[in-house]
This record gives C-alpha cells, structure tokens and sequence, in this order.
C-alpha cells in the first residue's frame, strides 16, 4: 500500500514542562537570565544541555549570569522560502536578525538583536539582554510560546 | 580497506514533474530493482541493507525495514545510516567494514526521497529541525540562518569575498545546463553580477547562493557493495572504494562552542571548522593518494560558503584560501578537477534525503563508469565524494576509482 508518513504530517514538537526549569523561567519574569553551571567542575554552560560538557556531570545548578556578551556571528534574515512560511510562521516579521550571543560568562546562546538597523549587525558588537523587548511589538519571529528575550547593543 | 570492496550495480530515478508524484518507497523499490538488475544479482542474493534516514517524503521509523519487507529481503545486516543527510556517503564505509568482516557479502544501499506536490511546509518544517525547539527555533533558526552564523564568521575570520562564493554558482550552472536531471538547466548561464544581485535571503547568501531546496521533487539511488574479487565477476563495471572517512563534531551548531576535554580545541573553539578535514584525511590516508590524484570532486555545497569550506577541508586547498582557489579557476568548468559536474546542490538541486545520494554517490560513480547523464569528464580514474549533514555537523567522504592504481 502506498501510504506515506510526510513531513507535512509531523506535528510540531511539544514543549512539555520540564520541572528542572521552573527557577530559570521565575528567574527570566524578574528580569534575570541563568545560565547552567556544573555542581562537579563548575563549568557553565547552556541551559539546553541535560549535562556537563567538559566532565559529563548531571549535577547541574543554576548561575545568574549578567546579561552581557558580545555577537560571535549572525544572519540577517531578508527572506523566507516561501509565502507560507512567511505568512503562517514569520507573521510577515522580516527582516529580523538572528545570532550566537558570547556571553561574558563564556557561555553562547542563540538570539535575535533588536533596537538597531539589521544592517548594523557587526560581529564583536557589545550586547546586553533586552527584557523590555519582550513587551514590544519587534521584529523578532515568535515561532513558539516561549517568551525568551532578545538582545540590544548597548 | 583499499579497493576490497568494490560497487557491483546501481541505478537511480527521478521525479521531474510533480504530476508525476512516486512515493518515496516506489522510487527506492524501483532502483533497488534496477542495482540488482545492474549487478546481475538477484534478491536472494542480498544479505545487507543499508538505507539512509528516513525520507521527508516518509518519515516512517525502521525505514530500511520497511523497504526490507517490499522487496521481501531477509537481510542478516540491516540499519539506517543517519549522520544527518551524509548517510548516503557513509554507505560505503559500512558496507566495506561489513563485507570485510566477513559477515555479509553483498550490501543493497538505497536513498531516497520525494516531496508530493504542491511543496508547502515540506520545507518550513525540515528548516526548523536543525534548531534547539526551546533555544534556538523561537528566535527563528532556520537552516539559512544557521548556516548564515557559520558563513559570516568566515567571511569575518579568512576575509571571503562575496564575489569569489559567487565564483562557484557560476561554475556550477555550467555543469546543470547540460544535466538532464538539474533543477536550473533551462535557467541559462549565470554571472557574478547575477548572484550578487539576486535577492538576500538570510546574510551573507543571496537566492543564488544558495541551494536549490526540494528539487528534483523525487530522486533515489541504489547500489551493491561487495567484495572487490566478486564485482569482477559480476556484470557491471567495478567501481573500487579505496577510502572512506567520517567525522561527527556536534548535532545543534548554537551547542557547539562548548567546553570538552576529549575533543581537540580546534573542533569546539570555532564554528568555521568541522569534521570534514579530518574524514578527508582519513580517506585519503586508507586510498593511499592525495587531492592533486583525484578528477572528479562531488562536494555538498547547501550554500556556495560552505561549499568553500568543504573544498579547503578536502584539501584543494588550503584554510582560508578557496576565494583564491576559486579566483584562479580551480573549480572551472573544464578545468583539471571537475567540481559537481552534476551542478551541485546550487544548481542541480537538493532532493531531501537522497540530496547526498543522486548528485553526489550516484553522479561520481556514472562518471567512473563512463555513463554519466549529463557532461561525460574524460579519463577520471579517481572521484572523491563528500558529504555532510546538519549544519556542518557530521561530514563523510569516499574516494572512488575506476581501477586500483596507484597515484601519479
């Protein structure tokens, strides 16, 4: 039988509570963003890893971290492939600009950059964590429920 | 490993006009009939399967099962091989190590995808896989985007210039005008100035730096892996796999620059390095030659960037110097190596999972066999075919050959 089981077909992910990340979303409502440090080495990294990079540790903590870092790369992103995804997924919120954030706690993180020109995107530009962009209307593409915060030059 | 495993048979298909829509699973047992047919080989014959990750035409688990049960295999060796989208390549560095141990003696390997027409989020849903779900994808990391961190870092680490990535598309085209498979081969020849005035898409790709996504709407590939005393024996033409290598350095690009201690520095310290140097040194090193030996080089380029960087890890040239190489016409259409002679993914076209299969595996071994579709290179005795899958995740590469020479 000739049935397929297509991409089309295939909802999208579910983002199901993960009860170890109740502190860094009260953390983000108080305007602070944690990173994940290791309870063996100490090492801090991102909060999307289930454990420690350098020792493979479990034992994973939370860290403030200061909000602060600087753009290791970036995309300017002009175009979607097409007028669905434009429409359906972007609602139409181009150009917005994507990058790799290098926090000053070493650790990297992907964001959008908001309040400049996109073509003012610059690697080594300094950033800082913009917890008020969360309530403006930017040009960020809000393709999920998670409410994470952009970035801004400083 | 150098040249005791040989392919025996192939075939592929396509789907060029999506009124004409084969499933995934049509198309696989379609060229899986015709290697056979190819090889003189029946399917009792066979006692391995390998398929690549599932089709995004069918995203079913357990495919190479499910391909088993249609062409009523019972295979004794039987996976998906799934580095990403680079699985076809690794085909033949699974099939080899089966064959040698002396476990199997004859591995099908079959790709194969479509999309059915009209191609809607087909598209917008495979450019979102490559991204974290809770870090990554609500900041809007598409696949052009994600490739964009890698290509602006090494336009701002090697100063590439814009003008020389376009040098590659221009080469291209000229190999998919005469492609009768290539997506752009009605399209006309293309200059510089065309790819620097087309469209941004996401910085620093203009359209026509980058692939052409989803086209053919269908393509699959199939061959036979055995040993290299058999494949005399059999009908087709050997092609000898005297190399192989693989590397898999990371799965999610934004989680890359992360400390580790049993990596070298070099594969986390920077995102404009990948497992490609190493694969290639590594199947270079089993082949016993070098990059000036090979004729034909069958490269994964999504973007014309990153085309670059996987010609500098093959070793063309050097880090940081493809705009040079490129400039001074080391990929020319007509020059000593020939570069994609399908189009590459730029112009021949990208057709999901079978995008590593039928313009890279499958195009290098008919040009060693003389039957290549579109332009035939003369004399190749030797192609080298990389792959890779996620965003410079995971890179594969085999070196091919017509005979066992040794290198000149």
């Amino acid at each position: 039988m000739g049935w397929v089981l297509s991409v089309d077909d295939v909802p999208e992910a579910r983002l199901h509570p993960q009860p170890s990340f109740k502190k860094f979303w009260k953390a983000l409502r108080k305007r602070i963003l944690m990173v994940r440090k290791c309870g063996e080495c100490g090492t801090l990294f991102s909060p999307a890893r289930v454990c420690c990079p350098r020792c493979l540790s479990m034992d994973l903590r939370w860290k403030k971290s200061k909000g602060k870092g600087t753009v290791y790369s970036f995309s300017v992103v002009y175009t979607a492939f097409d007028e669905r995804l434009n429409r359906v997924y972007l609602k139409n919120r181009l150009p917005y600009v994507f990058v790799l954030v290098e926090l000053e706690e070493g650790v990297f993180m992907a964001s959008n950059l908001v309040a400049c020109k996109p073509s003012d995107a610059r690697i080594g530009m300094k950033v800082e964590i913009a917890f008020d962009a969360l309530k403006l209307p930017v040009r960020v593409p809000r393709l999920s429920k998670l409410r994470l915060p952009p970035f801004r030059p400083v | 490993m150098r040249g005791r495993t040989a392919i025996a048979g192939y075939a592929d298909a396509f789907v060029t006009d999506p009124r004409h829509y084969k499933t995934p699973l049509e198309l696989a047992v379609e060229v899986s009939k015709g290697a056979l047919r190819d090889a003189g080989l029946r399917t009792s014959n066979i006692d391995g399967l390998l398929t690549a990750r599932a089709p995004m035409g069918d995203t079913r688990f357990q495919w190479n099962n499910i391909l088993a049960q249609e062409l009523r295999l019972a295979p004794k060796y039987s996976t998906e091989v799934t580095i990403h989208g680079g699985g076809p390549v690794s085909f033949v560095r699974h099939a080899a190590m089966a064959v040698m141990s002396g476990i199997v003696e004859r591995v099908l390997c079959v790709a194969t995808d479509s999309f059915p027409a009209p191609v809607r989020s087909a598209r917008a849903h495979n450019i979102f896989w490559e991204a974290d779900h809770w870090f990554d994808y609500p900041y809007g990391a598409y696949v052009p985007a994600l490739y964009g961190l890698v290509a602006q870092r090494y336009v701002y680490e090697y100063g590439v210039k814009a003008e020389q990535a376009a040098r590659l598309a221009v080469e291209e085209r000229k190999w998919a005008l005469r492609h009768p498979m290539a997506a752009m081969k009605d399209k006309g020849p293309i200059t510089v100035e065309d790819v620097l005035e087309s469209p941004l898409i996401a910085t620093p790709f203009h359209l026509l730096d980058c692939a052409y996504f989803g086209r053919p709407f269908g393509a699959a590939g199939a061959f036979v892996v055995t040993s290299s005393e058999e494949a005399r024996k059999l009908k087709g033409k050997p092609v000898y796999v005297l190399g192989t290598g693989e590397l898999s350095v990371h799965d999610n690009i934004t989680l890359r620059m992360h400390p580790s201690e049993s990596r070298p520095p070099e594969l986390w310290q920077t995102i404009t390095t990948s497992g490609g140097k190493e694969a290639a040194r590594e199947a270079f090193k089993w082949a016993s030659l070098r990059p000036k030996d090979v004729d034909i080089a069958e490269i994964s380029d999504q973007f014309t960037y990153i085309g670059m960087l996987n010609l500098e890890d093959c070793g063309f040239c050097g880090k940081g110097e493809a705009g040079k190489f490129l400039e001074e016409g080391g990929a020319d259409y007509g020059g000593r190596l020939a570069v994609n002679t399908h189009g590459g993914f730029l112009s021949f076209g990208q057709p999901g999972i079978a995008g590593d299969m039928n313009p890279l595996m499958i195009e290098a071994i008919r040009q060693l066999r003389g039957e290549a579709l579109g332009k035939q290179v003369k004399d190749a005795r030797f192609a080298l075919v990389q792959g890779h899958g996620g965003v410079m995740a995971c890179h594969s590469v085999a070196i091919l050959g017509n005979e066992m020479g040794r290198a000149v």
